[in-house]
């Protein structure tokens, strides 16, 4: 695992790789490659055998006995290549379910390892698309087109040696004239693998259209504006642009192809003209002329598509082992995988940045611009900002999704970086926008919250503040009924529900810090008030029975009481929500421009809150 | 009975390739014919050259010509192979183009509402994929016919004249094929529906870790190894169904490919028996030997690749040509009035489903008369039935019960090519051009320039978000990618570009803030006074723009009226207005 973290792909690592996972399946294939690879040359020497004993009693008294030794040979190349593929289908499967289960693995982990930036780059995403899927199917192809690679020079070679035994000087000047047609109809094949790929970038723009006019998302537009008519004729003109090119591909791609098959004729032609001098001068048998050129002839059918199928393979295979690289030379986050790693005794002081500032990789314009602040401890945030002013780019940095920032976030003087990333996953829980709905238990749904622990007291106390008990009477089984698609008997919450069980989750883990991110924008204002007059009692009951629990030195130990504490960030566009918090911060062009309690904010003339607030407010006033 | 449907289809299928390129077609047909005779010619050229060497008494010149003829005939048969597998290729696609504008013609025809309905989707999904398939499918039997059945026949022709028995070779070769292709459509579908489910459940674990949508939360709870888990369960449950469907598949295989060998040892019997007996020459039997391959080859392409695939994607194709043969037709063209009532009698509304029981209610009993000109604002809570209202006061849904009129014109008659815009709150994000993205709603109407500016300056759209009119939007090819309040005011720049009269806005501010959303509010308001208009919203007091404010709940209409005759009475709007207002105290 760890040398492969160094080493990059290449044919011979792949190979070597195949054959330490998949010894057997690999030996295998390689040695019926190899068998394959002397058939035809078995057959002709059987054909030549059979001819000339025929024709050697011709006249004389012919019985079975005499041609049964090639007879019994022709009919072996029968039953092997029929009954073989049996086998190696099975070998086949056998070598994929081996190989699902060691590559899959692997690449998952390091899938789930890597840095969340490409997560959320969609041309990263589409290369781990393309690397990860089917992963097994294409190193598996891989390796059968190496064998058949094989298998096509081993055939050649073969059968070219029984050629310069039977004749040296024509075997040399077959060898003469077959390197350069051989290589024309290589350099044919790499050419077609380079056409094809020209013609997929042609066929998106008209299949786009194409999707405009028949698929689901666009047919109340369509519809409604009745512009069928006028893309299907652009389709039409775009499909007629693209149908011609690709028509000129196609044309090229055949012509390289067949000129590829005629040069093999041509080459098979020549070698029966060559050889003919030695078959009249009697050093080569009749029988085993026939012999030869019936396998000439048959290796000549198959080359063409061979040959282009096998560079074809090679050239896709070499293109993804490429991918693989560059999947696998992807960053990785240190400790992507591990648990919450509880620390013992820790309690919220404080939160700042110092001069924060952030770009998305790739992108231009910083999110975030010298961006400082101070949270204290025991305190509940609201972080309020126009859209894009980016409010859950704090999430993202807080929780160690990103890690390229420059300047310093502190955790109680602390730098985030120094903490360990299992202690930052103890440390905070988010309830983001769009929160997982995972299909699982409604019990499970809401133990991913804390994943160390089992308690069944908490998680009732948990149901009972968020009111879930009632949704989860009327469910078929309870705590145990699966939510989702998934399974047959699988339901599904409405998006109230499944909002109160998100932050139910959240509530169950002990984390000290939370962090709803607009957890409420798909909800509709009845729905949101609910969730927040929930939120906001459930964190102030937290604080008060901290506080009575201490006060009264009685049930609750110091511990518990620490657990209690919920210093929380709540990130909204809606102001109505934010006034609830203690203290508010207004973020606007990557910076905080204001920081103070709702009264203090709504007293500042001009500012950005005060704009805000009122422009919502202003709707009210009768 | 399958075989029946199959062949009849396919004749539907040559009958709608034919209309659309009959000189194509033929061609086609001759190419493949063309293709058949070249590959019996190799067959022929090659015993002639044996029975030439056998005979040969030490003249090479006779056997240089028969070398060229072979090859010539090798040369003929791979240049027929090329050119009619081209030409099929290309015609593909002009096939394709045409069936496809068929398609969308249909598509174009129907109710939007067939996309709501998971059956029907179903069906058009399966016609949009059929599309594709028409002319590979269709062709099987014009392949089968021109190309195998004539190799095929010429082939047993061939093998006749050497000897007469010889030519029931063919028949022996088809059996074990034709027995192997019926058992593995019988018996295998019961284990792939086993398998299906646990893979879906693999492949959703493996989400859990690595999708997307999960990826950050997983992380973040640490609790991916817990999926895991559950995925490497999945997987070697699926691993071993797997290996026992295809250990099962293969013990059958195995007693067929027996039969094969059986057949083939029986016909190479033959040929020596023949040949011993100086029936046939030498030469012959090694040509026939040579060919037997291809003519095995032959047959198992036709009979595992080309019926079987065709058989497979048959039903897609049925699917497309049933789907193209419901055509309603022609619509009528409506342009509405420049000024009209809207009104609706006792309409309810279902969305229509299958399986489930009874029909569940969306809409019910609703009565209104929306007079020219009124601007109505929907309230209520999230799936109260609001927009499906607004769908069918657009005329995109037509109501189960009840009738939806426009100044007395009911709809159902035909289609409404004028008079009704909207931005739904599912609008299209098209990777088009700015200006085609707005133009796309009135794509037959004129294209000022003036016209476009204006509008674009109205609602807030900067053309140089995308450096221009002309400038692309949308990764998909290039072109920028905006932020989601920006494709917002370009979808409601695009409701505004149609030339209306009604104009609907379901939501239309949810993806801008607040500073700016009041801004487009007031400017709806200006908008329109020279329309009719429904706006649906959340935020209660921007339904004040409104002439009249109607509350819907649970697919009733339960209050109608002002902001002041509303807030005046007890009832639903004002304990909404009241909690929202309390929060800005």
């Amino acid at each position: 695992m760890k040398s492969r973290k160094k080493t990059k792909y290449n044919l011979f690592v792949f190979l070597q790789d195949m054959i330490k996972m998949i010894p057997f399946h690999t030996g295998y294939l390689l040695l019926v490659a190899v068998i394959n690879a002397f058939l035809p040359t078995v057959q002709a020497l059987a054909i030549a055998e059979f001819v000339n004993r025929v024709e050697g009693a011709y006249g004389g008294a012919l019985g079975v006995h005499m041609v049964l030794v090639p007879l019994i040979l022709l009919l072996g190349i029968v039953v092997f290549k029929q009954m073989i593929p049996s086998v190696s289908n099975l070998v086949n499967a056998s070598a994929q379910n081996r190989l699902k289960t060691v590559l899959r693995n692997r690449f998952m982990k390091k899938q789930a390892a890597l840095q969340y930036r490409y997560i959320e780059d969609s041309q990263s995403c589409a290369l781990i698309y393309r690397v990860c899927g089917e992963v097994e199917g294409r190193f598996w192809a891989g390796y059968q087109t190496v064998c058949n690679g094989i298998e096509l020079v081993v055939k050649c070679v073969v059968l070219m040696s029984i050629v310069m035994q039977a004749s040296v000087l024509s075997g040399a000047a077959i060898l003469l004239v077959s390197v350069p047609l051989f290589s024309l109809a290589y350099r044919t094949g790499r050419q077609n693998y380079v056409l094809q790929k020209d013609a997929v970038e042609v066929k998106r723009r008209y299949q786009y259209l194409s999707a405009i006019l028949s698929d689901r998302d666009h047919a109340k537009e369509r519809t409604l504006f009745g512009y069928s008519g006028q893309i299907t004729k652009e389709y039409d003109r775009l499909s007629d642009y693209a149908n011609q090119k690709e028509a000129a591909i196609e044309k090229k791609r055949y012509a390289n192809m067949k000129s590829g098959s005629l040069t093999m004729v041509m080459l098979a032609v020549i070698i029966m003209l060559l050889l003919l001098p030695a078959l009249s001068s009697g050093k080569l048998s009749n029988g085993l002329y026939v012999g030869l050129v019936t396998s000439i002839l048959n290796l000549v059918q198959g080359m063409s598509w061979n040959l282009s199928g096998i560079m074809q393979g090679v050239a896709d295979f070499n293109a993804y082992l490429k991918d693989v690289n560059v999947f696998w030379a992807m960053e990785e986050k240190e400790d992507a995988a591990a648990e919450p790693l509880k620390i013992p005794g820790f309690r919220v002081e404080s939160i700042e940045f110092r001069k924060v500032s952030f770009r998305y990789p790739g992108r231009e314009e910083y999110v975030l611009r010298d961006c400082s602040f101070v949270l204290r401890g025991n305190k509940c945030y609201a972080v309020v900002g126009r859209n894009g002013a980016g409010k859950s780019t704090l999430t993202k940095l807080l929780t160690g999704l990103y890690e390229e920032y420059q300047g310093q976030i502190l955790i109680n003087g602390k730098d985030l970086r120094e903490y360990r990333y299992g202690e930052l996953k103890w440390m905070f829980s988010v309830v983001f926008q769009d929160f997982a709905r995972y299909a699982l238990s409604f019990r499970d749904n809401i133990l991913v919250g804390n994943v160390k622990e089992d308690k069944e007291q908490l998680l009732e106390q948990v149901m009972e503040k968020m009111e879930l008990g009632a949704c989860v009477q009327e469910l078929p089984w309870g705590l145990d009924s699966k939510l989702g698609k998934l399974e047959k008997d699988g339901v599904d919450l409405s998006g109230g529900q499944w909002q109160k069980l998100a932050i139910a989750r959240l509530l169950y883990s002990e984390a000290p810090i939370n962090i709803l991110d607009e957890p409420t924008a798909a909800l509709d204002p009845k729905g949101e008030a609910k969730v927040y007059e929930m939120f906001w009692q459930v964190t102030m009951e937290g604080e008060r029975s901290k506080e009575e629990g201490i006060s009264k030195g009685e049930g609750i130990s110091k511990e518990e009481a620490h657990s209690m504490e919920k210093f929380t960030i709540l990130i909204t566009h809606r102001l109505g929500a934010a006034r609830m918090a203690d203290e508010i911060l207004v973020l606007d062009q990557g910076k905080i421009v204001e920081q103070g309690t709702h009264k203090a904010l709504i007293g500042l003339e001009n500012g950005l809150y005060k704009e805000m607030f009122d422009s919502q407010r202003c709707w009210y006033e009768t | 009975m399958r075989h029946k449907n199959f062949i009849y289809n396919n004749l539907v299928g040559i009958r709608l390739l034919y209309r659309m390129f009959p000189k194509s077609i033929i061609l086609y047909s001759v190419l493949q014919m063309l293709h058949g005779v070249s590959w019996v010619l190799q067959v022929m050229s090659v015993q002639y050259f044996f029975d030439g060497i056998s005979e040969n008494g030490g003249d090479i010149l006779p056997l240089v010509v028969k070398i060229l003829l072979l090859g010539a005939a090798y040369a003929f048969a791979q240049t027929m192979n090329g050119v009619a597998n081209c030409y099929g290729q290309i015609l593909n696609r002009k096939v394709i183009k045409e069936t496809n504008k068929v398609l969308f013609r249909t598509i174009d025809r129907k109710d939007a509402i067939a996309f709501e309905y998971a059956e029907e989707l179903d069906r058009i999904n399966k016609a949009v994929r059929g599309s594709e398939g028409v002319f590979w499918v269709s062709t099987t039997i014009l392949d089968i016919l021109f190309f195998y059945a004539f190799y095929f026949v010429v082939m047993s022709w061939y093998l006749f004249s050497l000897a007469p028995v010889l030519s029931i070779s063919t028949v022996i070769i088809f059996i074990p094929n034709v027995i192997t292709r019926l058992l593995h459509m019988i018996s295998f579908e019961h284990l792939e529906n086993e398998a299906a489910p646990v893979r879906r459940k693999m492949d959703y674990y493996g989400d859990c870790v690595i999708g997307k949508e999960y990826y950050k939360e997983t992380r973040l709870w640490g609790c991916g190894s817990y999926f895991f888990d559950r995925y490497n369960q999945m997987l070697k449950k699926l691993n071993g169904l797997h290996f026992r469907m295809q250990l099962r598949k293969e013990r059958v295989n195995f007693c067929i490919h027996v039969l094969t060998v059986a057949a083939y040892g029986a016909i190479i019997a033959m040929l020596v028996y023949y040949v011993l007996a100086g029936i046939i020459s030498v030469g012959a039997f090694a040509a026939v030997f040579a060919a037997l391959r291809e003519f095995y080859g032959f047959m198992d392409e036709v009979i595992s690749e080309r019926l079987a695939i065709a058989i497979e994607n048959m039903a897609m194709v049925k699917n497309y040509l049933a789907f193209i043969g419901e055509d309603p037709g022609e619509q009528e063209q409506i342009a509405l009035p420049e000024k009209f009532e809207i009104r609706l009698e006792d309409v309810s509304f279902a969305y229509p489903q299958s399986g489930t029981e009874g029909e569940k209610f969306v809409l019910s009993d609703i009565n209104l008369r929306i007079p020219w000109g009124q601007t109505v604002a929907l309230v209520g809570e999230n799936g109260s039935g609001k927009s499906t209202l607004c769908h069918i006061i657009a005329g995109l849904y037509s109501p189960t019960k009840g009738t939806v009129s426009y100044e007395g014109v009911q709809k159902g008659a035909g289609r409404i090519v004028r008079g009704i815009s909207a931005v739904f709150q599912k609008f299209c994000r098209y990777s088009m051009s700015l200006g085609e993205n707005i133009r796309i709603s009135d794509a037959a109407g004129d294209k000022s320039a003036d016209r476009l500016n204006r509008i674009c300056d109205d609602v807030g759209v900067d053309p140089g978000w995308a450096g221009g009119m002309d400038g692309m939007l949308g990764r998909e090819f290039g072109g920028t990618e905006l932020s989601g309040g920006q494709w917002q005011r370009i979808a409601i720049a695009r409701g505004i570009y149609r030339n209306n009269s009604l104009l609907i806005l379901d939501e239309p501010t949810a993806a801008i803030d607040a500073l700016e959303e009041k801004y487009l509010y007031e400017e709806f308001g200006r908008l329109s006074r020279n329309c009719t208009s429904i706006i649906v919203t959340h935020r209660l007091a921007s339904a004040q723009i409104a002439d009249r404010i109607l509350v819907i709940k649970e697919g009733r209409i339960v209050q109608d009226g002002s902001h002041d005759e509303l807030i005046a009475a007890e009832g639903e709007y004002k304990t909404m207005y009241e909690l929202q207002r309390q929060w800005y105290q």
